[in-house]
């Protein structure tokens, strides 16, 4: 009995304290008087703290419940989350996209979060999370905007359009069976894409010590683009891009503020990658050629356990604003050239969709395009 | 071929070497016919300086009969001992960097062995990741204090917030702390953009909704 007590004394002794976390170590919610959008509740049901070596690590896992107050239906969201005392560097965001909530409509946002910060750090709120934005389905938009979520929301608006009006044209033509070889297609494109883990260094300086060398762009043609890539190139050296320059013309009879190239990035045993954007806000007027630089280094640590060598890079105009507002995305039939649909992620509308399927079969996927 | 020096072929040759030093000359002297006659002659030498002293020390009347032959060449081989430990203690303040060269080197041999044995064993205990991150150090500073490489530059200071995407996580990273957004889904999609963000899309396992977790530098 008293050997029993002393082993069950000495695992409690072991054994870190996984404990709930109350009051103050709770995210702080903090939502405008006017907001469009108000929290019914927040659950952090298996949030928790527990040291780890000489800090403390935070699990936080919140469902927010929040209502649409407006009189329009919101299509998308996004959150704001910031760590002051932890990372005053860095900050994050949560966006929830297509969405269909109607006025006086309830909808979760889902945010799960992890801290890691020294055991002496104050012992103030360590999470704050507030509205950055909200995109109606008339495309307008409330919010502070501090993250260009009007953006991010309005492009991702303008590709669930685009997908859902192609899926619903798919049924119209070729009928259910059509649809559902359409939606296997792209479960299947969704999960042998690959994926590569990155890391963002700010500053365009090499930190590693292989050969750096100059790589030039080669750029993939799509026939609609309001802008023309003219030239470009990169620094490389081994898994690391940086720096990248590129040279663009307006070729469109409207001023554009903002374009976005996508980055593919070639490995040597040939393989390509979608590496990431190079996105520019810009006063290009129409006929006007225009440079773009980047000033970070993008890092590929590993792919499959190999470090991933750099051997070719490939531009193509993934989005583009207009002056006045407008947005141009790449056509359905942009997006099916091999090299493309090999490396470009399918639409959140696209995503969305195929997981009804997958989830709830064809019935439910019908029955959610003819909502729109 | 590196002959013993005079002094000590003198000593061997009269049998007054140390066991090491003695062994040391007579495995010279076995391969050495230079050597080997030398010793010779001084055995020779030795043997009729004996014979001589005999002979001196059978005269009658000339010299004194107090004369202590013996205790002579005692004081005699002293003097003599004195005389090539001093030679040698000028030799050696003569020559000094290269004894302690010498000695510098076996020491430097011994310890370059050690830090081999150790760095070895040191690097193979290392998981890959470490392993390649201290490589990147230790060329870091000798690009630093050597500045051979080219198209190399000491990272930027900005560097302690480091932005990273994965599949399961994106995380921003600043001095050791820590802050990450988890997807709840599998099978999400990394994305990033050289204007300074990361983010991963997924969708939502519990809510089936399209989320899109992204962190960014604060000055954004």
């Amino acid at each position: 009995m008293r050997s029993s007590s002393a082993l069950l004394a000495s695992a409690l002794f072991l054994v870190p304290s996984n404990s709930a976390l109350f009051g103050a170590a709770l995210p702080k919610i903090d939502l405008p008087p006017d907001s469009p959008v108000v929290l019914l509740s927040a659950d952090y049901g298996e949030s928790n703290e527990m040291p780890r070596g000489g800090a403390m690590l935070l699990d936080v896992h919140a469902a927010l419940s929040l209502r649409n107050t407006s009189q329009r239906k919101i299509s998308g969201i996004t959150l704001l989350v910031t760590a002051q005392d932890v990372t005053p560097g860095g900050k994050g965001s949560v966006t929830v996209t297509s969405l269909a909530v109607g006025p006086q409509e309830t909808f979760p946002v889902r945010i799960d979060l992890r801290l890691l910060r020294p055991l002496q750090a104050s012992s103030g709120v360590p999470v704050q999370i507030s509205l950055d934005g909200v995109l109606f389905d008339d495309l307008s938009f409330y919010g502070p905007d501090k993250l260009s979520s009007r953006r991010t929301l309005t492009l991702s608006e303008w590709e669930a359009r685009r997908d859902r009006r192609y899926f619903k044209s798919v049924l119209a033509a070729g009928g259910p069976d059509k649809l559902r070889r359409e939606m296997l297609q792209s479960l299947t494109h969704q999960a042998d894409r690959p994926s590569l883990d990155v890391e963002v260094v700010r500053g365009a300086r090499a930190t590693n010590f292989e050969p750096e060398k100059q790589v030039q762009f080669a750029f993939l043609s799509l026939p609609d683009s309001p802008v023309e890539p003219m030239g470009g190139m990169a620094r490389i050296a081994g898994n690391e891009a940086r720096a990248p320059r590129l040279e663009v013309k307006n070729r469109s009879d409207r001023a554009i503020r903002y374009l976005e190239v996508g980055w593919i990035l070639q490995d040597r045993s040939g393989r390509e990658f979608l590496a990431g954007s190079v996105p520019a806000e810009l006063n290009l007027a129409p006929g006007q050629k225009s440079q773009i630089l980047g000033d970070a280094t993008l890092k590929f640590p590993q792919l499959g356990g190999q470090p991933l060598g750099i051997e070719g890079m490939t531009g193509f105009v993934s989005s583009v604003e207009f002056a006045d507002g407008g947005v141009w995305i790449p056509t359905r039939t942009d997006l099916d050239a091999p090299r493309l649909q090999r490396v470009v992620a399918a639409s959140d509308e696209e995503q969305r969709l195929a997981q009804i399927y997958r989830r709830k079969g064809l019935p439910a996927l019908i029955a959610e395009l003819n909502k729109f | 071929m590196r002959h013993p020096a005079p002094e000590k072929i003198a000593l061997f040759a009269g049998d007054d070497l140390g066991r090491w030093q003695h062994w040391r000359v007579a495995r010279h002297v076995a391969r050495c016919a230079g050597c080997r006659d030398e010793v010779q002659a001084l055995r020779v030498a030795g043997v009729q300086l004996r014979e001589l002293t005999a002979e001196l020390y059978n005269l009658p009347a000339e010299l004194p009969k107090s004369l202590n032959w013996n205790r002579l060449a005692q004081e005699m081989t002293g003097n003599i001992r004195v005389g090539l430990a001093a030679g040698e203690a000028i030799a050696l303040f003569d020559k000094p960097s290269r004894i302690k060269h010498r000695l510098g080197w076996n020491a430097a041999l011994v310890l370059l062995g050690a830090t081999a044995v150790f760095a070895v064993a040191f690097w193979t205990s290392l998981p890959p990741q470490q392993a390649e991150h201290l490589r990147a150090s230790l060329q870091r500073i000798r690009t630093e204090r050597i500045g051979t490489l080219v198209h190399s530059a000491p990272a930027p200071a900005s560097e302690d917030v480091i932005l990273e995407a994965s599949s399961s996580s994106i995380q921003v990273r600043e001095n050791g702390r820590a802050m990450s957004l988890i997807p709840h889904s599998d099978g999400a999609t990394v994305s990033v953009s050289i204007d300074g963000s990361a983010g991963v899309r997924f969708v939502d396992a519990d809510t089936g909704q399209v989320t899109t977790n992204q962190v960014y530098y604060a000055q954004q």
